[in-house]
């Protein structure tokens, strides 16, 4: 930890974030997960998943301390088979509704079900998540209401589709500005403050250069999208605050995706642990906290959640979490 | 005494504190509510549950009271505590590979690699061979009408009736109703579909001498109808597909299109498995029939002469290299004489479709 003394004799910090992880450990773990999602028929998937989580949080370290994944495969399955209920449910009206010849109401059933399940996955995939993610023994936490989100969802589809998708840029910063602002680190609270106008020239620029390009400028883009996500997000604490800043260049992401494709072809497939164990030294590395938070004053302040359907329903609905 | 860092879910505060490992548990130095006391506590092996993250890194987070994690970051520690805390207490296989290294792992790909060995060999062609049973028969006859509605053939009705005539000739033992058929193309083929559709080609009825050869060209193919080697095959092929999908569904989707393309191979391998099934099934046809079972052999030194101008190798062939059947059928009929008799309705239907085939 390097500390410094400004002027105004407030202590200003440089928390480092390392990976720690080891691509042969974590072959192991795949390895493993193959073997006994195999022989159990695919049931052992919310297990296999708990076991990669673990590891790759507990090997991500910040100011010397491991993070920790606190969720278990057993609460990820009980969540799976609910999922799956809600899933089947929707599938099975859909199924009705074009049997007894009214596939106008299917259709209209799907458009529900993706625009009431999506936000209330999102919700409850970032409730568990945080809750089941500590550090130093302090939990994280969501607080974002949920019917709050679920109209804000609704909202920000219905301008994407009004506007053609135009309206996509802010839609997704609107949405990130929400989840993330509502994710506390103990009593430590995040905050992110995107636009849309200039998350849209980011993407526009990058649109028409990748094109212009041939696709080299997608690296760039790749880039700019990231320190995006980075830079305007902070941490508050009291009247303190962490300021968060990427410093992944372009060519570094050409460096590290170019070998990463490379590393995939050539293993046919095998490397995918090392890949991803790279992908995350990258990430990890390339993040630059500054600020005067004292961590050691993080309380201890979210409640434990152990439901993980919403958590099970963003996976299968294959969403990213903000 | 080793040191570790101490959190007490409290504040995410670091305090770094000495461990002992002692009988069933864990002596840990902890400071105490006021500044600068130590406060030396106590976990048991039975309260604590540890995570095991890599050969040096271990986090152990004691429930209850006094709830609290620790970490250590000592390889030594690690090892030295899983000595002591009793192994068979850490289930999970993950942590076991974690715990052993590489060796652990190349161990389970090796592992992994029987089992699919067992289960492609072993355990698909049982299951596709139970569920090819279950398939009724007229299931074969609806998929031998699409594939022939996919493929239609230019038929000769004059040498088919000739050709059906010969066929009467023969007693089949069957189940399916055969149909036969001449084809004018000059392709040096025949082929079997399932339900019963038999097709031969005038490019190979030209190349044929004796009745014998075709008699036996024909049990050949009516043996790969009664032995339902197409329905066979389809369901083995998506077995493997099953399997396949199991295994590498999610990640890795190039070794996936590398093993559905082993499987081709594979049913290939099922293929040649099964002409020599046809080969020895066509041979009893005929014996049954008093028909010279030489006819068979020769029928594949006619087959092997057209093997000569391909030189297509073993390996990717789908029928077995003819040496190799010759080999066999030789054999089989050194093991089962049988006695074969005069068939002048036979020659003479045969020579009119040599004529008709012209």
């Amino acid at each position: 930890m390097e500390q410094q003394y400004s002027p105004s004799g407030t202590v200003a910090s440089a928390p480092s974030l390392s990976f720690k992880g080891s691509g042969s450990s974590y072959f192991g773990i795949l390895i493993v997960n193959m073997l006994l999602s195999v022989v159990t028929l695919g049931f052992y998937y919310p297990w296999a998943r708990a076991a990669r989580l673990r590891y790759l949080y507990s090997s991500t370290e910040m100011e010397g301390s491991r993070f920790a994944w606190n969720g278990t495969g057993k609460e990820m399955f009980i969540g799976f088979l609910k999922a799956l209920g809600i899933l089947l449910v929707i599938g099975l009206l859909v199924g009705l509704f074009a049997w007894m010849k009214v596939p106008f109401l299917g259709v209209l059933v799907y458009l529900a079900a993706i625009v009431f399940v999506v936000p209330v996955a999102i919700h409850g995939a970032n409730r568990y998540h945080w809750s089941r993610t500590t550090w130093r023994g302090i939990r994280f936490g969501y607080r974002g209401n949920r019917n709050e989100f679920v109209k804000l969802f609704i909202k920000e589809m219905l301008l994407t589709i009004v506007t053609l998708g135009f309206y996509g840029s802010w839609m997704l910063m609107n949405i990130r500005n929400y989840v993330v602002s509502n994710i506390r680190f103990g009593s430590g609270e995040f905050l992110y403050e995107g636009d849309g106008w200039e998350y849209f020239k980011i993407n526009l620029k990058g649109y028409f250069l990748t094109i212009i390009t041939l696709g080299i400028y997608s690296f760039w883009w790749q880039a700019d999208i990231f320190r995006y996500s980075i830079d305007h997000t902070r941490l508050l604490h009291g009247d303190k605050v962490f300021n968060f800043r990427s410093t992944a260049s372009g060519s570094a992401f050409a460096g590290l995706l170019i070998l990463n494709a490379l590393l995939l072809i050539f293993t046919l497939g095998i490397g995918y642990a090392w890949v991803q164990t790279r992908t995350i030294k990258f990430l990890m590395e390339n993040v630059e906290i500054e600020g005067n938070i004292a961590l050691d004053e993080l309380a201890q302040t979210e409640e434990e959640y152990k439901n993980a359907t919403g958590e099970d329903l963003a996976d299968m609905l294959d969403l990213s979490i903000i | 005494m080793f040191t570790g860092q101490f959190y007490n879910h409290q504040v995410a505060k670091s305090t770094t504190i000495t461990v002992l490992i002692v009988e069933a548990g864990l002596l840990l130095q902890v400071p105490g509510a006021e500044e600068g006391v130590i406060q030396p506590v106590y976990w048991l092996f039975a309260d604590m549950q540890p995570d095991l993250v890599d050969r040096s890194f271990i986090r152990i987070i004691h429930r209850g009271a006094d709830a609290g994690t620790l970490e250590v970051n000592d390889p030594a520690f690690v090892k030295t505590f899983l000595q002591y805390y009793k192994p068979s207490r850490i289930t999970r296989l993950e942590q076991l590979v974690v715990r052993g290294g590489l060796k652990w792992s190349l161990g389970i790909v090796l592992v992994m690699i029987a089992l699919l060995l067992v289960g492609n060999f072993v355990v698909l062609p049982w299951c596709a061979g139970i569920a090819a049973e279950r398939l009724p028969h007229s299931f074969d006859r609806q998929l031998g009408e699409m594939a022939r509605n996919s493929n239609p053939e230019p038929v000769d009705t004059a040498a088919s009736a000739l050709l059906t005539a010969f066929a009467r000739q023969i007693q089949w033992d069957t189940r399916d109703t055969l149909t036969f058929v001449v084809s004018r193309r000059d392709i040096e083929n025949a082929y079997a579909l399932p339900g019963g559709y038999m097709v031969v080609y005038t490019g190979l009825l030209k190349k044929l001498k004796t009745p014998e050869q075709l008699a036996a060209l024909l049990s050949h193919e009516v043996a790969h109808v009664t032995c339902r080697h197409s329905i066979r095959a389809l369901c083995s092929n998506m077995s493997s597909m099953l399997l396949i999908n199991l295994i590498f569904s999610g990640g890795g989707t190039l070794t996936g299109q590398l093993f559905s393309n082993a499987a081709s191979l594979n049913s290939l391998r099922y293929s040649r498995k099964y002409e020599e099934q046809a080969d020895l099934t066509g041979l009893a046809t005929l014996r049954e029939n008093h028909i010279n079972q030489q006819g068979m052999l020769a029928l594949m030194e006619a087959l092997q002469q057209l093997d000569h101008q391909h030189h297509i190798p073993e390996f990717i062939s789908t029928h077995p290299l003819t040496d190799h059947r010759v080999r066999y059928v030789q054999q089989q009929i050194a093991e089962h004489p049988a006695t074969a008799m005069q068939h002048p309705a036979m020659a003479t239907l045969f020579q009119q479709l040599k004529e008709a085939s012209r």
